[in-house]
C-alpha cells in the first residue's frame, strides 16, 4: 500500500508541477469548449436566405418577408453579382433568385421558375432545411394563387375584372395566412435503443462535450504513460524492478495513477462545460461504468504504445493521431451517420463509438438495454484485450535486466 | 562566410530528414488528417448530406393523411419506405437495422387536422441515425405545411391541379465549389505550417542550450549568420512542407488550391512571416518546454480560431474578424478565395503583412539577441 502511494503521489506532484501539462489538461480543453460548443451554442445556426429580387414587387417582396418570418431563419437581400462568392463561401444556406416577370406569370396561374442554389455545409444538416423551406415556399405560393383565383373569380362575376395590384394584394394576403397557419405535422423525435423508445434526450451541446472529453481522455492518457519512457530511459525502472516490490504491484500502481488522470481530465472538461459554457452533461452509475471502461481501454492501448516506440515525442505524436483520428472517424466531431457508409463500419473498432451510443442511450433513460450493455461489453473486451497486451509488452520488454 | 552559413543549413535539413518523427509531423499527420476530414465531411460539403434513408412506417390513421404522408416520403429521392403493422415492429426493424428511422402516424391524426389541431408524427431512430432522423422529421414538419394549403385549396374548388408548379433551378452553378477536400487541405496545411513553425523554435531554444552552438559561437562565423542560416534552414523547411501539402492534396484527393503562382506567392509568404516567428520564439524564450507547450497548445488555439477545424463563417461576425487578424486565419481566408477566383490584388494586403510580420519578428530577435549580448 506504501508503494501504491507513493507512485500514485509522486505521479501526481510530477503531473502538477509540470506547467505544460497544465496547459494540456487545462487551458486547450477549456478553450475548445468556448471556441467549439460555447460559442457556437449562443449564436445563430439556422438558415440564412440570400434573397435576389429581380423581379421588385410586392409580391416578391413579400416572399421574403414571409421568409424572414420563420423560425431560425434569416434574411439577407443579396445582388446577383454577390451570390456565386456568398454560396462558395458558405456565407448564406441558400441563395433564393426570384426572376423578373415573376409575379406576372403568378396572377396568370403559369408555371414559376424559380432560383434555388443550395450552399455547401460543414455542420449543418443544411440540406434537410433548404428541402423544408422549398416546401413552404411552394405551399405559400400555391396558397396565393389559389387567392387570386378566388379574387378573380369573385371580380368576374361583379365588373370586369380586378386590377393587377388587387390580385397582388390577394395574392400577399394569401401567402400570409398560409404562413399563419404553420406546419400542422408535429413531429416528436425519439431515441431508440433495442426496440424501446425515449423521447428523453442529450442536446447537441452535452454530445459535443461528450464527444470532446472523450478525445482529451485519449490525449491526456497517453500524455501520462509517456512517463514511462522517461523511466524507461532514466534506468529508473530497471531499478524499480530490482527493488523488493512485486512487478504487478508495480504495474498496478502505474495503470492505477493513468486512469487516475483520465478521470481526472474527464472531471476538468465536466466542469469546464457545466461552470463555463453552462452545459451539464448528465453522469449517472451506467455513464460512470461507461467511462471507466473506455478509461481503461486507452490506458491498455496507451500501455502498448509505450512499449512499442523509443521515446516521449514518437508516443506523444502517436497519442495525438490516435486521439484526433479516431476520435473524427467514431462520431466525436459531428454524427456518424454523415460519414460514409465504410467509414461507419470503421467507427465500430473504436472504443470511442461504443462509449459514445453507450454514454448517450444512458443518459436518455435507455441505460439497461441489451444495446447499452452491448457498448459496455465491447468496452469491456477493449479494456482487457489492450491492458493485457500492454501489461504483456511491458513485461516481457522490461525485464531483461 | 556565405558558406558556413550554408553548412549550417544543410546540417539542420540532414537533422530534420533522419528524425522520423519530424518527418511524420511535416508530412505524415496532415496528409492522413486531410485525408480523414476530407472523406468524412466530403459529402457533406457536396450537399449530399443524406443520401438514402430507410423509413420503417407505421400508418394508424383512421383518415386519408396518413396515406398522403406515406406517398409523400415514398415520392421522395433516395427515401425507402416498408410498411409496419405495428410500433412494436418497425421499433424492431430499427433494432435490427433493417431501417434506419421509424414514423408512427397516430390513428387520429385526420381528425386532430380537421379540427383546426396539430398532429403529432413519432419519428424514432437510434443514437448513430441521429442526422437521417433530423432529415425524416424536417419532410414531415414541411408536408405539415402544404397540407392545409392544400384542403384550403379543395375546399374553395379553385385549383384542382393541386400544388403550384414551381420549379427550383440552379442559377450559379459551374463555378468552382468549396469541397470539403479543398478546405481542408488548406485548413490543414495552415495549421501543420504553423505547429512546424513553433517545432522550429523549440528546436532553435533547444540547440542553443546545446555544445553545439557553443562551438558554434567559438567559430569565426558572425552572430547575425548565424541568425541567417536558423532563418534559410527554417524557412527552406516550412516552404518545402507547404509545397509537399500542395502537391499530395491535389494528386491525393483531388483539391483544387488555384492557380500555381498565386498559391505558391502566397505560401512563400505565409512561411517568411512564420519564419520569423519562430526565430523570434527561439531566440525570446530560453525554456523548450514552455516552446513545447506553445507549439502544441497554442498552435492549436491559433488554428481553432483561424477555422483550420470549423470554417469561421459560422462563427459570429466578432470572432470571423479575429480570425481574420491572425496570420493563419488571415492566410487561410486569402487561399480559399484564391482557390475560389483566382485574384491577385487579393494577395497584396496578405503578402504585405506576412512580409511585414516577419520584418518585426526578425528585428525584434536581434534586439533580444544584443540586449543578451550587452547585458553579459
Amino acid at each position: 500500500m506504501m508503494v501504491l502511494g507513493g507512485i500514485l503521489s509522486g505521479f501526481l506532484r510530477g503531473l502538477v508541477r509540470n506547467r505544460s501539462n497544465l496547459l494540456w489538461m487545462v487551458l486547450l480543453p477549456l478553450v475548445f469548449l468556448l471556441v467549439f460548443i460555447g460559442i457556437p451554442e449562443r449564436s445563430f445556426h439556422g438558415t440564412l436566405v440570400g434573397v435576389v429580387d429581380q423581379d421588385h414587387t410586392p409580391v416578391s417582396g413579400a416572399i421574403a418577408q414571409q421568409l424572414a418570418r420563420l423560425p431560425d431563419t434569416r434574411v439577407q437581400a443579396v445582388n446577383a453579382g454577390d451570390a456565386r462568392h456568398l454560396l462558395q463561401t458558405s456565407q448564406v444556406t441558400v441563395i433564393l433568385t426570384l426572376p423578373p416577370g415573376m409575379t406576372q406569370r403568378a396572377l396568370a396561374g403559369q408555371p414559376l421558375r424559380l432560383g434555388w442554389d443550395v450552399a455547401p455545409d460543414a455542420g449543418a444538416a443544411s440540406g434537410a432545411d433548404s428541402s423544408q423551406l422549398a416546401l413552404d415556399l411552394r405551399a405559400w405560393l400555391t396558397a396565393g394563387e389559389t387567392a387570386v383565383r378566388a379574387a378573380t373569380q369573385q371580380h368576374t362575376t361583379a365588373a370586369g375584372g380586378p386590377a393587377a395590384e388587387r390580385l397582388q394584394q390577394a395574392f400577399v394576403q394569401g401567402m400570409a395566412r398560409a404562413a399563419a397557419t404553420g406546419t400542422v405535422l408535429q413531429p416528436i423525435t425519439r431515441l431508440t435503443v433495442s426496440g424501446q423508445a425515449q423521447t428523453t434526450d442529450i442536446s447537441d451541446a452535452q454530445r459535443a462535450v461528450i464527444g470532446l472529453g472523450l478525445m482529451f481522455i485519449v490525449f491526456t492518457v497517453f500524455g501520462s504513460t509517456g512517463h514511462l519512457l522517461q523511466l524507461f530511459a532514466s534506468g529508473s525502472w530497471d531499478r524499480l524492478l530490482a527493488s523488493p516490490t512485486p512487478r504487478w504491484l508495480l504495474i498496478t500502481s502505474y495503470a492505477l495513477c493513468f486512469f487516475i488522470v483520465g478521470w481526472l481530465q474527464y472531471a476538468i472538461l465536466y466542469a469546464g462545460a457545466r461552470w463555463l459554457i453552462g452545459v451539464a452533461v448528465p453522469l449517472g452509475a451506467m455513464q460512470v461504468l461507461i467511462l471507466t471502461l473506455f478509461i481503461l481501454a486507452i490506458c491498455g492501448l496507451a500501455l502498448c504504445v509505450s512499449t512499442l516506440v523509443r521515446s516521449v515525442e514518437l508516443h506523444m505524436a502517436a497519442g495525438s493521431f490516435i486521439a484526433v483520428a479516431t476520435s473524427m472517424l467514431s462520431g466525436a466531431y459531428w454524427p456518424v451517420d454523415i460519414e460514409p457508409g465504410w467509414m461507419q463500419h470503421l467507427a465500430w473498432f473504436m472504443p470511442q463509438s461504443w462509449a459514445l451510443q453507450g454514454f448517450r442511450a444512458a443518459a436518455a433513460g435507455l441505460g439497461f438495454t441489451s444495446a447499452v450493455w452491448l457498448s459496455v461489453g465491447v468496452l469491456a473486451v477493449f479494456a482487457l484485450a489492450f491492458f493485457a497486451a500492454g501489461v504483456l509488452r511491458l513485461s516481457v520488454s522490461r525485464t531483461r535486466i | 562566410m556565405i558558406r558556413a552559413a550554408l553548412a549550417l543549413v544543410w546540417v539542420q535539413l540532414l537533422q530534420m530528414a533522419r528524425s522520423r518523427r519530424a518527418l511524420f509531423a511535416l508530412l505524415g499527420w496532415p496528409v492522413a488528417l486531410t485525408a480523414v476530414l476530407s472523406f468524412a465531411l466530403g459529402p457533406a460539403f457536396d450537399g449530399q448530406l443524406i443520401t438514402s434513408v430507410r423509413v420503417a412506417l407505421v400508418n394508424l390513421d383512421t383518415g386519408s393523411t396518413g396515406d398522403v404522408v406515406a406517398q409523400f416520403l415514398r415520392d421522395r429521392s433516395g427515401f425507402t419506405v416498408t410498411a409496419a403493422s405495428s410500433q412494436d415492429e418497425a421499433l424492431a426493424d430499427v433494432a435490427k437495422g433493417s431501417a434506419d428511422v421509424a414514423v408512427i402516424i397516430p390513428a387520429d391524426t385526420t381528425e386532430q387536422i380537421s379540427h383546426g389541431g396539430k398532429a403529432s408524427v413519432e419519428v424514432d431512430a437510434p443514437p448513430s441515425k441521429s442526422t437521417m432522423q433530423s432529415v425524416v422529421a424536417g419532410v414531415i414538419q414541411g408536408l405539415g405545411t402544404v397540407l392545409p394549403v392544400l384542403s384550403d385549396v379543395a375546399g374553395k374548388g379553385t385549383a384542382p391541379r393541386g400544388l403550384a408548379e414551381v420549379s427550383f433551378v440552379s442559377q450559379y452553378s459551374g463555378g468552382t465549389a468549396l469541397t470539403a477536400s479543398t478546405y481542408y487541405a488548406i485548413g490543414m496545411t495552415t495549421l501543420f505550417m504553423l505547429t512546424q513553425a513553433m517545432n522550429r523554435a523549440e528546436a532553435m531554444v533547444r540547440d542553443r542550450r546545446s555544445d553545439r552552438w557553443q562551438r558554434l559561437c567559438a567559430a569565426p562565423l558572425p552572430a547575425l549568420w548565424r541568425t541567417v542560416a536558423w532563418f534559410v534552414a527554417s524557412y527552406v523547411l516550412l516552404f518545402a512542407q507547404a509545397v509537399a501539402l500542395w502537391v499530395a492534396s491535389t494528386l491525393l484527393f483531388g483539391a483544387k488550391l488555384g492557380t500555381p503562382g498565386l498559391t505558391l506567392a502566397l505560401l512563400a509568404g505565409y512561411a517568411f512571416a512564420l519564419t520569423g516567428l519562430a526565430v523570434a520564439v527561439g531566440y525570446g524564450i530560453n525554456n523548450p518546454e514552455t516552446v513545447d507547450g506553445l507549439s502544441m497548445v497554442g498552435a492549436n488555439i491559433l488554428a481553432a480560431l483561424g477555422g483550420s477545424f470549423y470554417p469561421l463563417y459560422n462563427f459570429p461576425h466578432w470572432l470571423q474578424v479575429l480570425g481574420r487578424i491572425l496570420p493563419n486565419g488571415l492566410m487561410l481566408q486569402t487561399w480559399v478565395q484564391t482557390a475560389l477566383s483566382p485574384d491577385p490584388s487579393a494577395l497584396r494586403l496578405p503578402l504585405c503583412v506576412f512580409a511585414a510580420m516577419g520584418v518585426v519578428c526578425v528585428l525584434l530577435s536581434l534586439g533580444q539577441r544584443a540586449a543578451r549580448r550587452n547585458a553579459v
